[in-house]
């Protein structure tokens, strides 16, 4: 047994003692070079800060795992002065090869704030699949629509977009029409939510020729919708009731614990079901998720609730989680608003996909309404009428006629397009929209 | 665009045509129309939403956290950049692998009146019941084919931290209201 612990002396290189002393070739210097750069790379992909292997410890695994020819990246001066910038480097020349390669390109500017407090504004480019340009503080200067403008065609000059035409505004001026620009490699659109910086942001861009065309983000818009349609009668009431369950039995230990009792029990019965799932106002057509928890617990909940009345030292249940959970009015309620709920956040989920196609904005828009019509039945037809005055007015505020020219293009479309061509938003005809989409390509002469 | 029609009628019935990217279909099927075919396979290859922008937000929160708060704002931005565009340059062919949503083929059947009773229920699938915690913090699509979670997933959100507060101190239906408010 011994023996297989001691390293062996015949030109294995996989020999070695715990301590690192082993056989293996020295390194050549360009080796270890390569290696601390690779190590580093990898280091800084992994989001891990610059000094994290600069430690006693972890150097002497690295010895140990390397047979005493490594040590790790270096120091953290070392990692974030020198390795960096390379690996930053070779990631930018791997993005800007992507970029050039790409069908199409559209950018977006978009706003958080950092763990300091600070606004941080970040420029993507869209291939589709998303690249990041530049992250920027404004600093002093307020966030007008001029100053982000400034920004953001600073931002796109820069060397990623180097191979690409960055604003149309000088060819546009010089009299060169849309179509003839669609043909050359230039980031042709904007997208940005719907803050009214934003929306002045894109009004000047376009204005000035920057981009061809700008509109609000599609999954904003739709996650708009969905907050429209919890405010219908129906799905209010759905809404409310789940929350004040979904709130109690997330929020107060032993009412969790009793319900994840009770949960395990169904479960060995095989009527296993999933957790509640807690809503955020924030969190993109949430409401959907929510009730749809609580609509597959309500059993499980009212079992709880049973079980809590026989406990020797029961939990005191609120009056309103109490009616909520035996309410029949608060069951149909879910059962009613469900199906649409599910379905708009269905459509979230497919319009913040990269892979979603320019035209599923307008062909899901457009659809939406009509289906509504005759489909979800189990809302009344005023409420209905509610939410397709809703997905009109939202649609109308964010629509730009190149989305329109969008759905008339692709072939997916094509069994409803002539009965969807016809349906009016803000008093304009989709194939009316499609007619301007047109002249305006052909900078107003259409032949 | 009789010609348009015919050609789009002739490829678009075929299943595996009306299931890739449109922008696809007008590389292979569109040369009879030169002038169109630029501006339709430019046109359908831009995503309609701004999603990716609000996904990336979860980088450089990684890279400056409360810890790590003191990092020059050009560091921040190269090794966000770094960390964004390695991975999403590994993800596959974006268009490539697209393929149309059944949400939308049951759109286009609830019009062609397939259906009477509005879409089928489809609700995103429940976390296990032992990540009850987790799960409150999820957002609600996780979709590999997506890469899409909502723009605060996985961390914990400014209303959860509130409702919690509310919760313990003005009890259920105020928590209730601030969430609805």
């Amino acid at each position: 047994m011994l023996d297989n612990l001691l390293p062996r002396r015949d030109g294995d290189n996989d020999a070695g003692s715990p301590d690192g002393d082993c056989s293996l070739p020295a390194l050549t210097s360009a080796t270890r070079t390569l290696w601390r750069q690779r190590f580093a790379q990898v280091q800084l992909e992994s989001g891990f800060a610059c000094s994290a292997f600069d430690t006693d410890a972890w150097r002497s695994v690295l010895r140990l795992i390397s047979g005493n020819r490594f040590d790790g990246p270096g120091g953290r001066n070392i990692v974030a002065r020198t390795h960096l910038p390379v690996a930053v480097g070779a990631s930018d020349g791997a993005a800007a090869a992507c970029i050039i390669d790409c069908v199409a390109l559209s950018a977006s500017l978009d706003w958080m704030t950092d763990e300091n407090g600070c606004w941080v504004y970040n420029i993507m480019v869209y291939t589709p699949r998303p690249i990041l340009v530049c992250t920027f503080r404004l600093g002093v200067p307020a966030g007008t629509a001029d100053t982000l403008l400034a920004r953001l065609e600073a931002g796109l000059s820069g060397p990623l977009l180097k191979s690409v035409a960055t604003s149309s505004s000088a060819e546009l001026a010089g009299g060169a029409s849309p179509q003839l620009l669609f043909s050359s490699r230039r980031v042709l659109a904007l997208c940005t939510d719907s803050p009214s910086t934003m929306v002045a942001l894109r009004t000047r861009a376009v204005d000035r020729g920057q981009f061809l065309f700008a509109f609000r983000c599609a999954a904003h818009e739709s996650n708009l919708v969905a907050s429209d349609a919890a405010r219908v009668a129906v799905c209010a009431l759905a809404l409310r009731e789940s929350l004040i369950i979904t709130v109690f039995f997330t929020r107060s230990y032993r009412a969790r614990s009793l319900l994840q009792a009770v949960h395990k029990m169904l479960a060995g019965g095989g009527a296993e079901v999933g957790a509640l799932r807690t809503y955020s106002r924030t969190r993109w057509a949430g409401e959907g998720a929510t009730i749809a928890s609580v609509g597959a617990n309500l059993p499980a909940l009212q079992h709880t609730l049973v079980e809590n009345g026989h406990s020797e030292a029961p939990i005191v249940v609120p009056v309103p989680v109490a009616a909520a959970v035996n309410s029949t009015a608060a069951a149909d309620a879910i059962r009613r608003a469900l199906p649409f709920l599910c379905f708009i956040a269905r459509i979230v989920e497919h319009l913040e996909a990269d892979s979603a196609p320019l035209s599923s904005y307008t062909g899901v828009f457009a659809c939406l309404p009509a289906t509504l019509a005759n489909h979800f039945t189990d809302i009344s037809v005023a409420e209905r009428q509610l939410l397709q005055g809703a997905l009109e007015r939202r649609y109308t505020s964010f629509s730009d006629l190149m989305v329109e020219l969008a759905f008339f293009l692709d072939p997916f479309w094509s069994p409803v397009r002539g009965r969807l061509s016809m349906l009016r938003w803000g008093g304009q005809s989709l194939a009316y929209m499609r007619d301007a989409a047109v002249e305006r390509l052909c900078g107003g002469h259409v032949s | 665009m009789a010609g348009f029609a015919a050609i789009e009628t002739a490829h678009g019935a075929l299943p595996s045509e009306r299931n890739s990217h449109p922008s696809l279909w007008w590389r292979l099927w569109g040369c009879p129309f030169r002038e169109l075919k630029p501006v339709a396979a430019r046109l359908l290859a831009i995503p309609p939403s701004a999603a990716g922008g609000q996904r990336m937000f979860k980088t450089p929160k990684g890279v400056l956290t409360t810890r790590r708060n003191r990092l020059t704002n050009e560091r921040v931005d190269a090794q966000s950049r770094l960390i964004f565009n390695t991975s999403q340059l590994r993800r596959p062919d974006v268009l490539g692998t697209s393929r149309r949503p059944d949400m939308e083929h049951e759109l286009l059947a609830m019009l062609d009146g397939e259906k009477g009773s509005g879409a089928p229920v489809q609700a995103p699938p429940p976390p296990p019941v032992s990540d009850m915690d987790d799960a409150a913090m999820d957002g609600l699509s996780d979709g590999s084919d997506t890469n899409s979670d909502g723009p605060e997933c996985m961390e914990q959100l400014p209303d959860d931290i509130a409702v919690a507060r509310i919760f313990d101190s003005d009890g259920v239906e105020a928590a209730v209201d601030f969430l609805l408010s």
